[in-house]
């Protein structure tokens, strides 16, 4: 296990290494240097690059004048409220479409549903996001077309999460900020959440399906345990393995999935912000935005083998 | 236009994949949209780029406003969207079928190479491997954008890289595997030579993997073409690359919703024949899997 | 609750659905906000009316690079801050190009020209904000700071937030103004080295907005001078509340504003780069005015009832010709291209008619236009000889730069490139279109790698030579905006003289001849004057757009939508979408 750790430490820091040398080229992209350097050679401003960094300095945007890591730190919070209630939806309807259609294999809904899940993993979000907003927002006009909430309800930003500061602001408004904010993220949420909700059903129907059919799982049924109860109790359990090993994967399509979303629906959030620095050619705003979503991937998928080694030392490498 | 391996069980993959309705009507629908990309530029009814001005945003032919000459429409040029659709069909597959080889050579070359290396190499190598794949693709993209500016040609760079560690994981980890069977250690013993193991006795048993792999690389580098088309970082116009094309409808989604529907529809057509006939291959290949 | 609003057809008060919903799920609710502290929905301050009624929506295309004027170039940030935030010595009157009076309530000029004397009101107050409460009213010395900060290098204040100050340096403004002077506590006068007639209108452009000398003081002592750039403070009808970064800005109403017209309380930027977004705010009722809409969206919006607000714009789109490349030395080549291209198409494809066709590089409603300019014909036939006369009748190959972003004098260049890219096929000239990300595009047109390049030009401020000299002069070829890189002695001359005289009459016989000679020359196709427009929604009444093109919303107020206004809506949303 220790050696286990060592290793990733050693991944973490090789990580960190190509990072750092990625966003400091795109740092000498810019027109006017991002940090005041003493020295002239490259090799030894990568290092002064990187105590810059350390030290929380990681430049002023060339457009806004304004320090990259507060911008990032202002425009991530909208960003994490879309991916976890994005999120939130995908692992909930993904698993129950999952455990539905393990336990009418082969039936038509069983089909139904991987045919759909199908269609959700194959679906080119940006023009998903487009037909949804066609439809609903434009046609019937059930769902506001883009930002975080009406502009009649003047929200302070204390946490810059919208669900929390509406309800902070209770005493003004009572709940319907909350829900209007709410409703303003549906949409972009739905969005997000249609391709790994499809890969979690998939994921689940399968696993599901391998474990049910082992030998434990048989000796149970033989023992006279509900078929219910072998699904939730102990098939499930056993089957969530694989499912968090794939989330690692799941980080970076969402990621990838955000920046297509907020564009789409202009949700101020990081993804949006990014866009805007790379059509502007703002490269200190590009090398913070892409250094800090890297180092959040990075340390989710730190934390997830970490815990892959906790759940299961005999686990070596993942599959 | 599946190459499937060439040995005895190829009969029995065969066999199940027929029986694979899903997968019939995906290779079905992937054949036709290969043979339209193919003479697409001899039947398209009108140059790609030739503007009809006085026939601007014309509805497909199924609306009551549609016009005869213009079967799907028109853009907001009067450039007709059919023709427009089939050189984007050439385009956006050719590239597909560029990045997916480049990237599979690579990675195939690389993860063999990697194979014969010492452990703290290889796993160093492994390592890095992992963490390109754990990077979000559009973030590598960007970056990648940013540093040599938008256009196709990055693009496709930047997808090719993105590419490359699945290939290198999947033969890196099956030549690992097979190395270390019995019969490989036997041939050794023989005195074989690397390349003749690799050629003889490796390659065709890791030849599945990489064709299930193979496939899937199709889909998921047609997705990210047309992404950073979508998002100006790829394609540029008058280009008629589906998701630049896709980028460029955004500003009549109200009025011309066909100029948006149909390049998108043509995407996600091609990406689901494509997973179609993936699941297909792997379902066929890997019979444990099979429901 | 989906269908609830549907059955309402009611897009623009869908707080009213919400409301509803809360009630009936205000039990479950509640039980969820156990950490929102003793208190009720019933405390509301504000009813439902109130919230929309004093709300005005305005969707922005871009986020400000600044909130000082002083210290941006972009139309954007004007747009945010020049007639909201702040006002300047004198101002258009709203919709036209004519000055009136602002700060300063009267004006003198002295005979020759070279002193401009202005008397300030005495009742114009600054905002208070969370950091500054102002202890007296407006004086010289904030004209004086406002100024002497650009000026001035040795000006305390001249290197904060990076010390550059482009459009009063692209102005030369510090090789015009010798001095400002306080003359009494309520008079300043400005001291010129050169008479030049345009000064008024040059005072009432967005650079010259008036900040306040007590709050730069103020900030000193608190230690965060950069604050006067990012927290403004200023005299103008709204106050800043808050920005959050390309999301929205929020303003409120200045109750102690010098001005008497009526305002909104509150007034919202919601910032929306993409047309097809904005227009999809718009007409979802989200947002209540719109800036820069497609001409494919004005065409809906006629079709459907919704304000369009247009004026004849102060600008030229124009495709400009490098005059220091072979073949393009050539005055008769670029004749010979100028008439080969079908402007009429171009009008109609990429303006949707919402421009007129240019014959100067100034717009007819210019005092200075010269109506005896022969208008350009498009002929093919005229074209090939002019070209065969200069000895090209094997044709050429050019490159074309088109601009890649949206401005309201060009749609989309990229659209216009690709029409004159098949007009020239016809005359044998093999054309390539180039374009670049903005930046990089302006950086290298300026280095003059171009043969030709499509751009154009918004004017700041009324006056002709703000289109002659930063556009067609010899200085500007150099360094400058003169993409043609076109230097023609005599064109100098009279331009020069049009700027330093000061009566207007004699001003127009030197334009006149400078028309004359751009049209025999043509360093430029003049492509079209693009018409200023904005989409309004019915309930906004008393919006202007200036000719310039700087937003303002003074005056403008909203009523509440109607019933029979929500219904045509939808009916108009359900026609537009097929």
């Amino acid at each position: 296990m220790i050696a286990s750790i060592l290793k990733q430490l050693g991944t973490l820091l090789i990580s960190l290494l190509g990072l750092t040398v990625l966003t400091f080229i795109l740092s000498q992209q810019s027109d006017t240097p991002i940090h005041p350097y003493q020295s002239d050679s490259a090799f030894i401003q990568y290092f002064e690059y990187i105590q810059f960094l350390i030290n929380g300095d990681w430049g002023i945007s060339s457009i806004h004048k304004r320090s990259v890591l507060k911008d990032f730190l202002q425009h991530f919070p909208a960003t994490i409220e879309l991916i976890v209630f994005a999120m939130i939806l995908a692992v909930t309807t993904g698993l129950a479409l999952g455990i539905l259609a393990s336990t009418r294999r082969g039936g038509w809904l069983d089909n139904t549903l991987m045919t759909t899940s199908l269609v959700g993993y194959s679906m080119p979000i940006f023009w998903w996001g487009m037909l949804l907003v066609l439809l609903f927002s434009l046609t019937l006009g059930w769902t506001p077309v883009a930002g975080r909430i009406s502009f009649e309800y003047d929200i302070q930003p204390f946490t810059r999460f919208m669900l929390i500061d509406t309800l902070l602001h209770h005493n003004k408004y009572g709940f319907d900020a909350f829900l209007n904010a709410l409703h303003h993220l549906i949409l972009p949420a739905v969005t997000l959440s249609t391709i790994p909700m499809a890969i979690i059903a998939r994921m689940t129907r399968s696993s599901l399906l391998a474990v049910l059919k082992s030998e434990y799982i048989r000796t149970a049924r033989s023992k006279g345990i509900s078929k219910q109860r072998i699904i939730w109790v102990h098939a499930l359990r056993n089957a969530l393995q694989p499912i968090l090993t794939i989330s690692g994967v799941q980080i970076s399509i969402i990621m990838s999935g955000v920046i297509i979303t907020e564009y789409i629906f202009a949700w101020p959030g990081i993804g949006k912000w990014l866009l805007e620095a790379v059509s502007r050619r703002d490269f200190a705003s590009i090398q913070g935005g892409v250094l800090a979503l890297s180092i959040i991937v990075i340390a989710f998928n730190l934390v997830l083998d970490f815990l892959s080694i906790y759940l299961n030392p005999r686990l070596r490498r993942p599959s | 236009m599946i190459k499937l391996p060439v040995s005895a069980n190829n009969r029995a993959a065969w066999t199940i994949f027929r029986q694979n309705k899903g997968a019939m009507i995906g290779a079905v629908i992937l054949i036709i949209i290969l043979i339209l990309a193919i003479i697409g530029p001899w039947i398209s009814p009108y140059d790609p780029a030739r503007q009809f001005t006085n026939k601007i945003l014309i509805p497909p032919i199924w609306s009551p406003a549609g016009d005869f000459n213009f079967f799907l429409g028109t853009d907001d040029l009067g450039r007709d969207i059919l023709s427009r659709l089939l050189h984007g069909a050439r385009l956006s597959l050719q590239l597909t079928f560029t990045v997916v080889l480049i990237a599979a050579l690579s990675g195939i070359l690389i993860g063999a190479g990697a194979a014969f290396l010492n452990q703290t190499l290889r796993s160093l190598l492994m390592r890095i491997m992992d963490l390109l794949l754990s990077f979000p693709s559009l973030l590598l993209a960007i970056a990648i954008v940013a540093i040599i500016g938008p256009g196709l040609p990055n693009a496709i760079y930047a997808v090719v890289i993105v590419l490359i560690p699945q290939f290198v994981r999947i033969t890196q980890s099956s030549i690992s595997d097979e190395l270390n069977n019995d019969y490989v250690m036997a041939a050794r013993l023989d005195g074989a030579s690397s390349l003749r193991l690799l050629s003889h006795h490796v390659w065709p048993n890791i030849t599945p993997a990489l064709t299930v792999q193979l496939t899937f690389s199709f889909s998921t580098a047609l997705l990210d073409i047309a992404a950073l088309g979508f998002l100006g970082l790829g394609a540029q116009p008058p280009m008629a690359e589906w998701g630049t094309m896709l980028s460029e409808s955004r500003a009549f989604i109200q009025f011309a919703p066909w100029t948006m529907t149909l390049p998108g529809l043509a995407i996600f057509l091609t990406v689901l024949s494509i997973n179609l006939v993936g699941d297909g291959i792997r379902d066929a290949l890997d019979p444990r899997l099979n429901r | 609750m989906i269908k609830k609003s549907n059955e309402n057809k009611d897009l623009m008060t869908n707080s009213s659905v919400y409301r509803d919903i809360a009630t009936k799920a205000k039990l479950l609710i509640s039980l969820t906000a156990f950490f929102c502290f003793a208190c009720s929905p019933e405390d509301s301050d504000l009813s439902e009316q109130d919230r929309t009624q004093d709300l005005l929506v305005y969707c922005s295309e871009g986020s400000p690079d600044s909130f000082n004027p002083q210290l941006v170039t972009s139309g954007t940030s004007y747009d945010a801050t020049a007639n909201i935030l702040y006002n300047q010595l004198v101002t258009y009157k709203p919709g036209t190009t004519e000055i009136i009076p602002s700060l300063a309530s009267s004006w003198e000029i002295s005979e020759d020209g070279l002193r401009y004397t202005f008397n300030l009101r005495q009742d114009v107050s600054f905002h208070t904000s969370q950091v500054f409460s102002p202890s007296r009213n407006l004086n010289a010395d904030d004209v004086l700071f406002s100024f002497n900060r650009q000026r001035l290098s040795s000006h305390p204040y001249h290197g904060i937030s990076g010390g550059r100050y482009p459009y009063f340096t692209a102005q030369s403004m510090d090789q015009l103004i010798k001095d400002i002077r306080k003359v009494g506590e309520h008079k300043v006068e400005f001291v010129l080295t050169r008479p030049e007639s345009p000064f008024l209108s040059i005072l009432a452009t967005p650079f010259a907005s008036i900040l306040s000398a007590e709050y730069a003081g103020q900030l000193n002592r608190l230690r965060h001078p950069e604050w006067i750039d990012s927290k403004p403070v200023g005299t103008g009808p709204f106050r800043f509340e808050r920005y959050e970064p390309d999301a929205y800005i929020r303003f409120k109403r200045f109750e102690d504003y010098f001005g008497d017209k009526e305002r909104v309380k509150n007034l919202v930027y919601a910032i929306t780069p993409d047309a097809a977004m904005r227009f999809a705010r718009f007409s979802a009722g989200e947002c209540d005015v719109m800036s820069y809409p497609l001409p494919v969206h004005l065409r809906v919006a006629q079709k459907n009832d919704l304000q369009v607000v247009q004026t004849p714009g102060l600008n030229i789109a124009y495709w400009a010709f490098n005059t220091e490349k072979p073949p393009f030395h050539d005055a008769k080549v670029r004749q010979a291209l100028a008439m080969a291209v079908d402007r009429e198409s171009i009008l109609q494809t990429v303006y949707d008619r919402q421009a007129s066709l240019a014959t100067n590089p100034i717009p007819p409603s210019s005092w200075a236009y010269n109506n005896n300019v022969k208008k350009i014909t498009h002929s093919k036939r005229r074209a090939l000889e002019l070209l065969k006369e200069a000895g090209y009748e094997n044709g050429f190959s050019i490159d074309i730069w088109a601009m890649p972003i949206q401005r309201a004098y060009n749609p989309n260049a990229r659209k216009m490139a690709e029409i004159i890219q098949q007009d020239l096929a016809d005359i044998n000239v093999d054309a390539r279109i180039v374009t670049y990300e903005w930046g990089t595009f302006l950086s290298r047109v300026s280095r003059g790698l171009h043969h030709s390049v499509l751009l154009g030009w918004n004017a700041d401020n009324a006056d002709p030579n703000n289109f002659f000299s930063p556009l067609l002069s010899c200085a500007s070829a150099v360094n400058g905006n003169n993409y043609a890189n076109w230097c023609d002695n005599r064109f100098d001359e009279l331009i020069l003289k049009g700027r330093t005289s000061s009566e207007q009459s004699e001003r127009k016989v030197y334009y006149d001849q400078a028309q004359e000679i751009f049209k025999q020359q043509t360093p430029w196709l003049t492509i079209a004057h693009a018409n200023n427009s904005v989409l309004v929604q019915p309930r906004v009444k008393g919006f202007v757009i200036s000719p310039i093109g700087n937003i303002n919303f003074e005056g403008v107020t909203v009523g509440q939508p109607e019933a029979g206004q929500s219904q045509n809506k939808s009916q108009a949303s359900h026609e537009v979408t097929h």
